[in-house]
């Protein structure tokens, strides 16, 4: 009998994961993360008396990582056409590249906070490490529903470093401030991890349950003006 | 029981949004297990037909069937049986020939363990095995068109769509695609193909259609041309594909001349 993991994926998504991976680095736009991280060790010279050491990491791994949150279908000019000649499920589909996104958005937290926290001169504690993943935890289902959407809505035909781009990675940073908003009210008003916790549940089980089935359905109904941007 | 045709087109209307009627009543079918060749000018409505077939447009009025299903943009478990060599091929760039055919393989839902043997061979097949491992953007235009059509037949279709497969490529890329192709007619692959090489299209189908204005002129066996050109242009005689084509389309055309010659 399978074992439950592999239950759960099914032949195919795997590649399609590791395919959604590997992309970052083989293609040019991985080199955003590069540039941004040196813009990242720069923001951590100094320190942030009211804030975690850990912001110039996640402005630089969300800001560096938009494409993946906010355009699934066309990192390449004829990505969706390329998916579309297959027999494929778009909500697999979407799902999977979701998760690749966030595996992505993970190890890229790990090594962009390993590089520039070298270079902080505050030395973050444990309390800063648990705040900073309870942020992400909350902020994460969120941009990647929101991303969801414009994906299938506003897609770009391309990534790179056009000023399309620049306003996308711009509007990434005015949109990570908003999901924001209810971890801040939640630690800042209400001290609670407790709630931010349920919160981050809460906002999984919409993206799990709600999210993607809503893109599936939107990149069918858009299907014919997708092909034809 | 009537034959089942693997793909049907019922008097298919398509128009863009320019107001560019490109099918105008398109009604054509191909048998199972046939090769046909589908041929016409530039703009006669092949490429609009081939993207009804992958889902890209949707009519406007009339239906396109496949093995009996019609096609909707919601259910595309259809393309199981198909395999798709479009005008501009279609994959990841950045990814290897090898990689992009295990790609191709999981996604069309091949069990995994016959994936990697399946690539293996297929990058045998098409002189592809040297070059397996580098990205694919690196590759010529005859190998693009060749690791396309591998990608297409990794999942044994019933159906396979080519559109244009030999345009721009060298003779030896050509030769390698058109042994592919009788190889997979053999089997009973049933194999659309549109191509300006009328040549080839002569020796390699059985059955030709020829669409002008986005509909059909003539649909009939490659044998038959002769006597069914004789049906529908009196008195005309050929000796090939190319000649019969060119009477039946310019017959349509307004005749052009230039004064100072």
């Amino acid at each position: 009998m399978n074992n439950p993991l592999q239950r759960l994926v099914r032949p195919g998504e795997w590649i399609l994961f590791e395919m959604e991976v590997k992309g970052l680095f083989l293609h040019p736009r991985g080199m955003h993360l590069i540039a941004l991280t040196f813009a990242g060790i720069f923001l951590s010279a100094w320190v942030y008396p009211v804030a975690s050491p850990f912001v110039p990491v996640v402005l630089t791994v969300f800001t560096a990582l938009e494409p993946q949150f906010n355009n699934i279908l066309f990192r390449t000019p004829r990505e969706f056409e390329s998916m579309s000649v297959f027999p494929v499920s778009w909500e697999r589909v979407v799902l999977v590249k979701n998760a690749a996104a966030m595996a992505l958005t993970a190890g890229c937290l790990v090594i962009a906070s390993m590089t520039m926290l070298y270079f902080s001169p505050a030395v973050p504690n444990r309390g800063d490490l648990f705040y900073a993943i309870l942020y992400v935890s909350t902020v994460m289902f969120p941009l990647i529903h929101l991303g969801n959407m414009n994906s299938a809505r506003h897609p770009r035909r391309e990534c790179g470093l056009r000023i399309a781009d620049l306003i996308e990675a711009l509007w990434q940073v005015v949109t990570l401030g908003l999901v924001s908003i209810p971890f801040f009210v939640l630690t800042g008003l209400f001290a609670s991890p407790i709630l931010c916790l349920a919160y981050a549940a809460a906002t999984a089980a919409f993206w799990y349950h709600g999210s993607i089935r809503r893109t599936a359905q939107l990149i069918e109904r858009e299907h014919v003006a997708l092909c034809s941007r | 029981m009537q034959p089942v045709n693997a793909v049907e087109f019922d008097r298919v209307v398509k128009t863009y949004d320019r107001g560019v009627r490109a099918l105008d009543g398109l009604t054509l079918a191909v048998p199972e297990s046939s090769i046909v060749g589908f041929i016409g000018l530039n703009g006669a409505g092949k490429t609009t037909a081939i993207k009804l077939i992958a889902g890209f447009l949707t009519p406007d009025s009339g239906a396109v069937r496949v093995f009996g299903r019609e096609i909707g943009t919601r259910d595309n478990s259809y393309k199981r049986d198909i395999g798709f060599v479009l005008d501009e091929p279609l994959f990841f760039d950045w990814m290897s020939g090898k990689e992009y055919l295990e790609f191709a393989g999981a996604m069309y839902g091949v069990a995994l363990a016959d994936v990697g043997r399946r690539s293996e061979e297929l990058l045998e097949y098409f002189d592809l095995a040297e070059k397996a491992n580098e990205p694919i953007r690196t590759y010529s235009t005859g190998m693009k068109k060749k690791i396309s059509l591998a990608a297409a037949v990794i999942h044994q279709p019933r159906l396979i769509v080519l559109d244009e497969p030999l345009e721009g490529i060298d003779a030896l890329a050509a030769s390698t695609i058109k042994e592919s192709l009788t190889q997979l007619a053999g089997r009973g692959t049933t194999i659309l193909i549109t191509s300006h090489v009328l040549d080839t299209v002569e020796k390699l189908c059985r059955e030709v259609a020829i669409i002008h204005r986005g509909a059909i002129l003539l649909q009939c066996k490659t044998a038959d041309i002769r006597t069914s050109a004789h049906r529908t242009l009196a008195d005309a005689t050929y000796s090939s594909l190319e000649e019969l084509f060119v009477d039946l389309v310019s017959d349509k055309m307004k005749k052009k001349h230039l004064s100072w010659l």
